[in-house]
């Protein structure tokens, strides 16, 4: 009977062990899609644009993250940039020198059907834009300049050759315009997404772990209760 | 004995690898973090963060070496949940070491010729 009773109250340990190694191992489960949502919100949420990227270095976490900025377009250095399609229809992309406290960032306006659009007629005063931030497309050396003064590609070399004036490191992709331009330029969707945010891997692991302790109760249960040691000490 | 001799040294070898690493995520580290601002990023922010998933998994280990030396020793259900735990307490792992290396020697020099487990 003696026997009997260690056998029964061990079993019943085990059941309530790994019954809460289970249930540790759901809460971490937990934690991690929390952590995950969580570190993606952020991500989601807009920031000043000037505190996503400056003028100098290469913000790599910054691209495709979304961005506000308040400034205004400068009356000059609108330019095109050629061949450039939209949902299959032909057309060009549009990029202007807009001021967001003395730091002129290459905003993508959008797309246009023709070099003459009314669309093309920038805002007079200061704006609020919505966007995103791409890398500028620095594909081609040379020749990104066509005799009919559309760019080829985003080259940020040649818009500050342009525009004369440094510019910030990653290109404004425009979503929305506070007060808007009416016709404006069709927004443009991002070619670059966001890099996707750190994986929890440690909340992870601990979940599996918690399962694998679960199963360590029973593997413990079944050497000293079902192959019990006949000398066992006190 | 020889299986008790191989489960002993397989233990021994967790405890000091799970010990030193708890120890020095413990000391050094802990503290780097939570009084000196140790962010995420960084070399320094890279290591806190695969020790402590380093010793997730070995603490694993510690564990199976752990049911295996305290069964082949006979012992109580409450010592080798003791044992166990120990991997979990900084600086416990080795007292556990050192007693379950000792009651192994005391067994082997009692029974120096057994062949059991």
């Amino acid at each position: 009977m003696r026997v009997h009773g260690r056998a029964a109250a061990l079993t019943v340990l085990a059941v309530v062990l790994s019954v809460l190694c289970v249930l540790a191992g759901l809460w971490q489960g937990s934690r991690t899609r929390d952590i995950l949502d969580a570190e993606r919100a952020a991500l989601a949420d807009p920031i000043p644009v000037l505190e996503a990227a400056t003028i100098d270095g290469f913000p790599a976490a910054s691209v495709g993250r979304p961005v506000t900025a308040g400034g205004v377009f400068a009356s000059e250095g609108q330019l095109l940039v050629a061949q450039r399609e939209l949902d299959g229809r032909a057309g060009e992309w549009v990029v202007a020198p807009f001021d967001v406290d003395g730091t002129t960032v290459a905003v993508l306006r959008g797309w246009v059907e023709s070099p003459t659009s009314a669309a093309l007629a920038l805002p007079d005063g200061p704006v609020d834009l919505q966007g995103a931030l791409q890398p500028f497309e620095n594909f081609y050396a040379e020749q990104v300049l066509r005799p009919d003064g559309q760019l080829i590609a985003i080259s940020r070399e040649e818009i500050e050759r342009i525009w004369g004036t440094p510019v910030l490191s990653l290109v404004l992709v425009a979503s929305a315009q506070e007060p808007p331009s009416i016709p404006a330029p069709l927004p443009v969707p991002l070619t670059v997404q966001t890099a996707d945010v750190p994986f929890p891997l440690q909340n992870a692991a601990y979940t599996l772990q918690w399962f694998v302790f679960a199963g360590f109760v029973w593997v413990m249960w079944w050497l000293w209760v079902i192959r019990r040691p006949d000398n066992l000490e006190a | 004995m020889k299986g008790l001799h191989g489960a002993l040294v397989r233990f021994r070898i967790m405890a000091w690898v799970t010990g030193v690493l708890l120890a020095v995520m413990s000391v050094v580290f802990l503290p780097l973090k939570y009084v000196f601002g140790l962010t995420d990023s960084g070399i320094l922010g890279t290591i806190y963060a695969l020790g402590w998933q380093a010793h997730g998994w070995l603490y694993v280990l510690y564990v199976a070496a752990g049911l295996d030396v305290s069964f082949r020793m006979r012992f109580s259900v409450i010592r080798t949940v003791a044992v166990l735990l120990a991997g979990t307490i900084p600086f416990a792992s080795f007292f556990a070491d050192h007693y379950v290396a000792r009651s192994v020697d005391a067994r082997l020099a009692a029974t120096p010729d057994s062949t059991s487990s």
